[in-house]
């Protein structure tokens, strides 16, 4: 069952591939069927969110290191599998209006292809397994960034990407061997392992540097403005909105409760980095000038919070980085959306070049006005719940990190007023050679209003997700220490 | 019927949250006059199950004045461990009620009013969205039975504030002013985020029945913490010092807006919330001193850069700040019927001033500069003697509402024993009426009609009606509290049951009051003398003080101050990092391991050759090297370490 | 009928072996070593089965299945390449193909 979710977006894919090129309508239907088709099936897993997990193991290699394809889902990995889901059915949808028909076949094969390499790391029970996923799921983008988005820039971005992550990969796939050759298996999610307090060390350096470099967090993530604005938005609302939860899904699920020792050790690094990580992207977002590349800029803030929430140990905050990370999949890829929509009718990202849209496109501007508001933090939007969750869990444990933290809180709300100002505020402005903006469309409401009716239903009612978080999952547990009120 | 009204209050927040969706959803399908009928048929539905409300709440005893709705379809917000529980309570009490009268009451005459007065906009319809979604942000605010609602609203008001503020989205000034507005009130809001770690730290909950219940198991410290941070984000909501700059630009708002949001509700949300919290600040009277403090000090501030103002709005918005300093000073005195009943009072004559403000606005096409108006009270009689019933209200002369609330606020203070205090909330009442009636002469005496604009008769029905009823609201609003018949502090005793600080208004001082109305009157004479009578005083007056003329009209230069300190830091840190930073070292990561990649592979490189011969040989050599290494140094290593 | 011991199989190997390393080291006509690749491959089989034959342990012979195909592989793949260099340049000599280094 789970495996066929995972193997579910591949054979769409497949399928796209044996129909003619020039069949867009059937090559859109398909591609549309596959990503709700997937998303129907992932809902069947959403009972067993808060109780156990669902598992399927079956042989796969003997002898002196053993491993299984194994799958499974629990509490915490059913909100990724969701998000991965949910987040496909919009950018596949928002992929129809890409502009060169002849190629539409190829990107949106992609599209289906990033979804099966995400289902497969987020169900991912096996270590082998998460290491396939996890270097797997750098080809579709790069190919995607490299042969359709097809510009020099573009072609650069790819590398960029491409390179940056595969050496994170490296240190991970020196990890694991390293991790390997003392357990003998990569079945290592339910066994506990005694490991030498520098090898707990070096082998949770090795992950966590894999990890951060994918988020990305500050100081690495050189890579991500260029590949961000470089992607067509479709791809890189799945990139900001699943992809970049790789590394945290990474921390929660494997290298936190592997080497509890080693993370309280490196906790205060941790914390440095999260605390630089949203203040240094929220300031980038102050000062950029480039729509989509402020909100990239934005995401690395965010997570930068979401690392905050877990390396606060405690059962406040981790549930609440769950839900930071389905509400920020859920809001970045909004405004990604959004902001490509609003690219394919500028011509250009570039604040400078436009503005004043609200005065011909009302629509874009309510759609805008709730994705904007929810990137700033207003209560009542999942941002907030997110987010204050996070700090009020947070400042229980690091109370000196969290301050610091809370500086974002008025950050946010000068880029997410520069983005939305900037975009839809002031005379109307567009460039030159371009008619003047359309309203959004029936399609671009209608894909995008699921993205939004979910951030209201989560800053209304952030329950409905939180309880069904395990705060005491196995997973978590070892390192979590429970707040009492003094 | 009782059980109808108390089951119906959950209606009070959805009516308006219905009416702004159905505005949002359906407003372009249908005329505009729809619309705003909806706009104002929501309000007014509120405002009618509030009044029965009240007439079933009030009646009760003290101890069952506080009600709480339960929702029975949603559990809760959240539910942190151990046991922190956000619900999704109402909570129905006097002081929530007083609020969410005068939030659907004053709401709906400007309501009605803005059918006309925003007629010719091209964004009518969604005028009435944004309103009505302040309307329910606002009562969601005062009827939130813990912080987190409270903040919800508190975000909520502050976001329809900025809508509205930068209504006029293509005028890049309005833009400006929504965008600070905005940021302002977001450093509030972490005012209170901060408040509420505090007391999740200390109590375990943010409900206010749960904090309020534990006061005294807090450490006065953290009491005074929780204090200050709450009063953080009560100075950046009510525009108190030091996060006082946004208020005056947010008179870029339309007319209707500056008197329901920067007038009449959202800015005495701080109020409310020192009020609502008053348990807290009963018991940590550093915290209830610093909010006296700011008040006092804004008070009085606020009054002296009205006196040199232009911009008709812009005066009364520092009047705004000006009257909101006393509401704080009297709750941070703990007078806080005191201060609830200036906050309706001050909700009746400052919309009112607004409003006939506006009707003169509309009169003379968007004019808003006293110096280019004059003469207007022939022209325009109906809203001259509105807005002179309003100046002589707030100017605090008997029997009108002013006299009363600021009297009961002045009163406390000098029992509070604080001098500096005391002086600045009396000077500042003279302050008061002489800018208020320099406002006056100048709009509507002084000589002829200065400006250049036709000037339109004030003929329209929906605008003068609730003008003329909020005018007659100004002259008796006040009759509430008379010497030795306080209806309003009996009305709230069960909220300010146990604050120690004596309530009642009662007792009536007066020999203060009639000091305190000698020098309003004294202010007035001084404003008919400078302005009127003599208007050459004014010149030579504004000749000699230069100096402090151009510090009082650009505002103790805050804006400025302020541009310096704390914009223009982050912002050219920010372009620091993201031109010199991000190139030089977040970006010279990776580079430099390539270019150290590179390197090496261009040591190996030369053994590439290309020759395949070569390949071969060194492959031979190798594999012989390491069959020597294997056979001879392993091995006989191995054979010498045996024993 | 008398085992013929494992030493001559293994020295039948060896010998094998370094004909086929000379052959390569010092032909430049591609097919010819391919050839002598060939000859390393079997010299190598013939050690594997000389062994599997002297443990009476299966795993050699397998083994050398294993490198029949692969050699088999190798050989259609080279010859292709050879081919291909062929058809370009008129001239087959691994020396003129240097131009392929990195």
């Amino acid at each position: 069952m789970i495996s066929v979710l995972v193997f579910l977006p591949a054979l769409f894919a497949l399928a796209l591939l044996c129909v003619p090129r020039a069949n867009a309508s059937l090559l859109k239907g398909i591609a549309l069927a596959g990503a709700l088709g997937t998303f129907a099936l992932s809902c069947v897993l959403l009972p067993v969110a808060p109780a156990g997990a669902a598992q399927e193991v079956s042989d796969w290699i003997h002898g002196a290191v053993g491993a299984a394809y194994h799958v499974r889902v629990d509490g915490i990995s059913v909100w990724f599998v969701l998000l991965t889901t949910f987040l496909t059915v919009p950018a596949v949808w928002a992929a129809f209006s890409y502009r060169d028909l002849a190629r539409l076949r190829g990107y949106l094969v992609l599209l289906l292809l990033f979804e099966w390499t995400l289902l497969g790391l987020f169900t991912a029970g096996d270590l082998l397994l998460f290491y396939i996923y996890w270097d797997l799921m750098l080809i579709p983008v790069f190919l995607a960034l490299v042969a359709f988005a097809d510009t020099p820039s573009a072609r650069r971005a790819a590398w960029g990407y491409l390179i940056y992550n595969l050496a994170g990969g490296l240190v991970l796939l020196a990890g694991v061997i390293a991790l390997v050759l003392h357990t003998h298996t990569f079945e290592v999610l339910n066994g506990s392992f005694p490991f030498t307090p520098v090898l707990q060390r070096w082998l949770f350096a090795a992950f966590a540097l894999a990890f951060l470099i994918k988020t990305p967090v500050f100081p690495f993530h050189a890579w991500m403005p260029a590949a961000y604005t470089q992607s067509p938005s479709s791809l890189v609302a799945i990139i900001s909105g699943v992809q970049s939860k790789a590394g945290l899904y990474g921390f929660i699920v494997f290298a936190l409760p592997l080497f509890p020792d080693a993370a309280q050790y490196f906790a205060p690094a941790m914390l440095v980095l999260a605390v630089c990580s949203i203040l240094y992207g929220a300031l980038l977002a102050i000062a950029e000038r480039n729509a989509k590349t402020l909100v990239a800029y934005s995401s690395l803030s965010h997570l930068g919070l979401v690392l905050l929430a877990l390396f606060a140990f405690n059962f406040t905050s981790l549930p609440a980085g769950v839900l930071m990370i389905v509400s920020h999949g859920l809001i970045a890829a909004a405004l990604f959306l959004l902001v490509g929509f609003i690219e394919e009718r500028t011509g250009t990202n570039e604040l400078a070049a436009f503005g004043g849209l609200a005065a011909v496109a009302p629509r874009l501007w309510v759609y805008m006005l709730i994705a904007g508001m929810a990137v700033l933090g207003l209560p009542g939007l999942s941002g907030f719940a997110g987010e204050f969750l996070i700090l009020i869990g947070a400042w229980q444990t690091q109370p000196v990190y969290t301050s610091f933290a809370l500086f974002t809180v008025v950050l946010a709300a000068v880029y997410a007023l520069r983005l939305l100002q900037g975009t839809m505020h002031g005379p109307l402005r567009v460039p030159a050679d371009v008619p003047p903006p359309r309203d959004l469309r029936p399609r671009e409401l209608g894909l995008v209003a699921p993205l939004l009716v979910m951030i209201f239903f989560l800053g209304v009612w952030p329950a409905w997700l939180n309880d069904r978080v395990p705060a005491q999952n196995p997973a978590i547990g070892h390192t979590t220490a429970l707040v009492q009120p003094r | 019927m009782a059980d109808f009204f108390l089951g119906a209050v959950p209606l009070i927040l959805l009516f308006p949250l219905v009416g702004a969706a159905t505005i949002a959803l359906f407003g372009p399908y249908v005329q505009r006059s729809a619309s705003a009928f909806i706009g104002c048929l929501s309000i007014g539905l509120s405002f009618l199950l509030t009044v029965g409300t009240s007439f079933v709440i009030f009646p009760l005893s003290p101890a069952q004045q506080t009600l709480y709705t339960h929702s029975k379809f949603v559990g809760y917000w959240a539910h942190l461990p151990p046991d922190l529980i956000i619900g999704f309570r109402l909570l129905i009490d006097p002081l929530s009620l007083l609020w969410m009268l005068i939030i659907t009451g004053v709401g709906l005459l400007i309501h009605v009013y803005s059918v006309s007065y925003m007629a010719s906009d091209k964004n009518y319809r969604t005028f009435f969205a944004y309103m009505n979604l302040f309307v329910f942000t606002m009562l969601l605010l005062v009827m939130a039975d813990n912080f987190l609602w409270l903040l919800v609203g508190w975000g909520g008001v502050g976001l329809a504030s900025y809508l509205l503020i930068g209504f006029y989205y293509d005028r890049p000034v309005a833009v400006l002013a929504a965008r600070k507005a905005l940021i302002m009130n977001v450093i509030g809001d972490v005012g209170i985020m901060l408040a509420m770690f505090l007391m999740y730290a200390h109590v375990g909950s943010v409900s206010y029945q749960n904090v309020f219940g534990h006061v005294a198991t807090i450490g006065t410290s953290a009491l005074t913490w929780i204090g200050v941070w709450l009063l953080l984000g009560a100075v950046a909501k009510s525009a108190q010092l030091p996060l006082q700059t946004w208020l005056p630009d947010a008179m870029e708002g339309p007319t209707p807006v500056s008197a329901l949001i920067h007038a009449a509700t959202m800015v005495t949300a701080g109020v409310y919330l020192i009020a609502r919290a008053h348990p807290i600040y009963d018991n940590a009277p550093a915290a209830a001193e610093l909010v006296a403090v700011v008040g006092g000090v804004t008070a009085l501030f606020a009054a002296t850069i009205g006196c040199v103002q232009y911009d008709i709005k812009r005066v009364l918005a520092y009047s705004t700040m000006s009257q909101i300093g006393y509401m704080m000073l009297a709750v941070g005195a703990g007078a806080f019927a005191a201060g609830a009943f200036h906050f309706m009072t001050h909700a009746f004559f400052k919309a009112l001033l607004f409003m006939s403000a506006g009707i003169v606005i509309h009169a003379l096409g968007g004019e808003q500069d006293i110096r280019k108006m004059g003469g207007l009270a022939t022209r325009l009689p109906f809203a001259y003697w509105t807005f002179l019933v309003g100046a002589v209200a707030i100017a605090g002369i008997f029997p009108f509402a002013g006299f009363f609330s600021k009297d009961a606020i002045i009163d406390a203070v000098l029992k509070l024993h604080h001098p500096y205090l005391f002086v600045f909330t009396v000077v500042a009442a003279g302050l008061t009426a002489f800018y208020m009636f320099r406002l006056v002469f100048l709009t509507f005496l002084t000589g002829a009609y200065r400006g250049d604009h036709e000037v339109h008769a004030e003929t329209e029905r929906t605008m003068t009606v609730p003008v003329a009823i909020l005018a007659v609201l100004s002259l008796i609003g006040g009759w509430i509290v008379l010497p030795h018949h306080d209806e309003l502090s009996f009305l709230l005793r069960s909220t300010f049951a146990d604050a120690p600080f004596p309530q009642s208004m009662a007792d009536f001082n007066g020999w203060l009051s009639f000091g305190v109305l000698l020098i309003a009157l004294a202010g007035i004479a001084f404003a008919w003398v400078a302005y009127q009578w003599r208007p050459q005083i004014a010149a030579a007056l504004h000749r000699s003080l230069g100096g402090v003329h151009a510090l009082l009209t650009n505002a103790y230069y805050f804006d400025t101050i302020y541009h310096w300190l704390f914009e223009w830091p982050v912002l050219a840190l920010a372009q620091w990092l993201r031109d010199a930073f991000e190139v030089d070292a977040v970006d010279a990561l990776p580079a430099l391991a390539l270019r150290a990649g590179a390197y090496f592979g261009s040591l190996s490189n030369r053994w590439e050759t290309g020759y395949l011969r070569r390949y071969g040989l060194t492959f031979v050599v190798g594999a012989a090297l390491l069959l020597f290494i294997y056979l001879f140094v392993a091995h006989g290593a191995t054979a010498g370490a045996a024993p | 009928m008398p085992q013929v011991p494992l030493n001559l199989y293994l020295e039948l190997s060896a010998v094998l072996f370094i004909i086929g390393v000379i052959g390569f080291l010092l032909r430049r006509n591609p097919i010819t070593m391919l050839m002598a690749i060939e000859l390393m491959w079997n010299a190598g089989n013939l050690a594997f089965i000389a062994f599997a034959r002297n443990f009476i342990d299966m795993s050699g012979q397998v083994f050398a299945f294993l490198v029949i195909t692969v050699a088999a592989a190798e050989a259609a793949i080279a010859l292709a390449i050879v081919v291909m260099v062929f058809r370009r340049r008129e001239n087959a000599d691994v020396d003129d193909i240097s131009v392929m280094r990195g």
